[in-house]
């Protein structure tokens, strides 16, 4: 457990969070609203917001610890995020939001041509 | 003896100057040798930092040799050492082009691209060394200086580690240690002590300790006579009011000196702005979350000098940078710094430490901007805004220019739209949105519009 906690590098964990705290926000918020609506308690809605920050911080810390993370890449996600909810939002249809945010992850998870692999090698 | 086991065993001595004598004696004599002698005569020159000798040395052979790709290269590293990265490149190209598998040239490859910010390309080129050849420790360096730079910290210092374990006396890998992944100040002590061991004579380590020593010597009590002046400025302003500046200048002062370690500088902040609070609220008493807002306030504070610290650092290492290609190039230096140096395109970059400011201090800035929107009173932020102001304009200027000339186009804007007053809170969030932006562009992006950088 203390070996878990030491691995972590807390420097980018944080600058993780915040990197990718708008659509984390975005996508949180209107979720747990959703679920609000469909007649939810108000602490679920909070439970899944805060679900979904953790999820997509998880995703993207995983991400920057095994390869490098261009800041296009970071402003790419944010703006795909808002591009997808927009077009969620036009088409009425709510519930796809959970389909955008998927895309979302997975956006986090592409390797770009920048995303080069910290490999080290044997003497 | 012939002459290459002589050269041979002086240049392992670290003899240059016999080398350079014995190598010029036979230089125009031996016809057979002649190549070997240029390479020690080079090899040389580069030891005992005299590069322009060395590059004139390696066009000389050049021209008698152009087919060699050994010489290219020697070019290429005199070319280096004067940073004429431009020159370099094209250079080691050239020799790659010739033996494009030679672990040396792609190492040497790399290390020019490093200093030119194009860290993928470098990374590229020192795995195809490594995949060639990795039982050289310099190569791994390398590699773990380009992981650094492309935020990789733990597997850089995992590279490094193992580089000490397998030669514990390496000094290029003792100083990356030191440098990168050392950041505590008695850490740093120890390995000093190390290196010093290694190498007496090296001056920057020797003034490194110096520096560690006297800063634990004499900046606590330093500390507690400026935290006890204060304080008697505070509680008896009438007696004491000519403290005032004395106290003013010996907190910037320490403030900025003490940030290399948090635990004395964040108390010593949060001393003299909780007399500040404790002397203006007066009879009232402080509540809990004063308490907990002046700690907060210390942190914040402890970061911006830690930034300033850098800045100057910063400065203070770019200045060094231009007066040492300035005397490379020969130039009247007091023309060269009024007239041409502020156009120069700056090719060597700065750490990454400064660029990891660029996030740290914009979000650092707007948590201030919206304590100081949540109408928190009873201190005026005056130093700290004028502060978060120089240091956006500086970075404004040193990042990207057109930002700053955005900034003050908008922040001229304001004034004249406001009737010329200043709202600051309006200016310190514009200033962190710009700064947050001009920041947060990587370098890569900005090369692209290389005419708007400094």
């Amino acid at each position: 457990m203390k070996n878990f906690f030491l691995k972590i590098e807390y420097s980018k964990l944080i600058v993780t969070f915040f990197a990718h705290l708008f659509v984390a926000i975005l996508y949180g918020t209107f979720l747990g609203l959703l679920a609000k609506e469909y007649g939810a308690p108000h602490l679920l809605s909070v439970a899944i917001q805060i679900f979904v920050i953790g999820v997509v911080t998880y995703v993207a810390y995983k991400e920057e610890v095994k390869r490098h993370y261009p800041f296009l890449k970071v402003i790419g996600v944010n703006f795909l995020g808002f591009i997808l909810w927009l077009g969620v939002a036009m088409t009425k249809i709510y519930i796809l939001n959970i389909l955008a945010l998927v895309l979302v992850l997975f956006s986090i998870r592409y390797k770009c041509k920048k995303c080069v692999e910290y490999k080290k090698y044997k003497f | 003896m012939d002459i290459e086991k002589k050269l041979n065993v002086l240049f392992d001595l670290q003899k240059y100057k016999d080398v350079l004598e014995l190598a010029y004696e036979n230089l125009y004599n031996n016809e057979l040798e002649r190549e070997l002698l240029y390479e020690y005569i080079i090899l040389s020159h580069i030891n005992l930092e005299e590069y322009h000798k060395a590059l004139k040395i390696s066009e000389e052979a050049l021209g008698i040799y152009p087919s060699l790709s050994i010489f290219l290269y020697f070019r290429s590293k005199s070319f280096y050492y004067i940073s004429s990265y431009k020159n370099a490149i094209n250079d080691i190209e050239e020799a790659l082009n010739i033996e494009p598998n030679e672990p040396k040239y792609l190492a040497h490859f790399a290390r020019v691209l490093l200093l030119q910010n194009e860290y993928i390309k470098a990374k590229e080129i020192i795995e195809r060394a490594l995949e060639i050849d990795s039982s050289v420790s310099e190569y791994h360096l390398t590699l773990a200086i380009v992981l650094y730079m492309l935020d990789g910290d733990r597997v850089a210092k995992e590279i490094v580690d193992e580089v000490l374990a397998k030669e514990p006396h390496n000094l290029q890998a003792l100083e990356i240690k030191r440098k990168y992944f050392t950041p505590k100040l008695k850490e740093q002590k120890s390995l000093l002590k190390n290196f010093l061991f290694l190498n007496p004579f090296d001056k920057e380590s020797q003034k490194d300790i110096k520096f560690i020593k006297y800063y634990y010597m004499f900046l606590p009590p330093l500390m507690g006579l400026v935290l006890f002046l204060s304080y008697l400025l505070q509680s008896q302003r009438r007696e004491f009011g000519f403290l005032e500046p004395v106290c003013i200048f010996g907190f910037v002062v320490l403030w900025v000196l003490g940030s290399k370690d948090w635990r004395l500088n964040v108390p010593f902040i949060a001393g003299i702005t909780s007399f500040d609070a404790y002397f203006n609220i007066g009879s009232r008493g402080i509540s809990f979350g004063e308490v907990f807002y002046i700690v907060f306030q210390a942190i914040l504070l402890h970061y911006v000098s830690k930034g300033f610290y850098i800045l100057f650092h910063s400065m203070k290492f770019r200045f060094q940078t231009r007066l040492e290609q300035q005397q490379n190039n020969k130039k009247n230096p007091i023309f060269y710094f009024l007239f041409i140096a502020p156009f120069e395109k700056n090719e060597v970059v700065d750490s990454k430490i400064m660029k990891r400011y660029y996030i740290t201090i914009p979000i650092l800035v707007f948590i201030t901007w919206s304590l100081i929107y949540a109408n928190i009173n009873y201190y005026e932020y005056i130093y700290l805004k004028a502060f978060v102001i120089i240091l956006f304009i500086y970075t404004g200027i040193r990042a990207y220019r057109v930002f700053w000339i955005l900034t003050i186009f908008i922040l001229g804007v304001i004034f004249i739209t406001n009737n010329f007053e200043c709202n600051s809170c309006i200016m310190t969030l514009f200033l962190s949105i710009i700064g947050a932006v001009s920041f947060a562009i990587p370098n890569n992006l900005a090369r692209r519009f290389s005419w708007m950088k400094d």
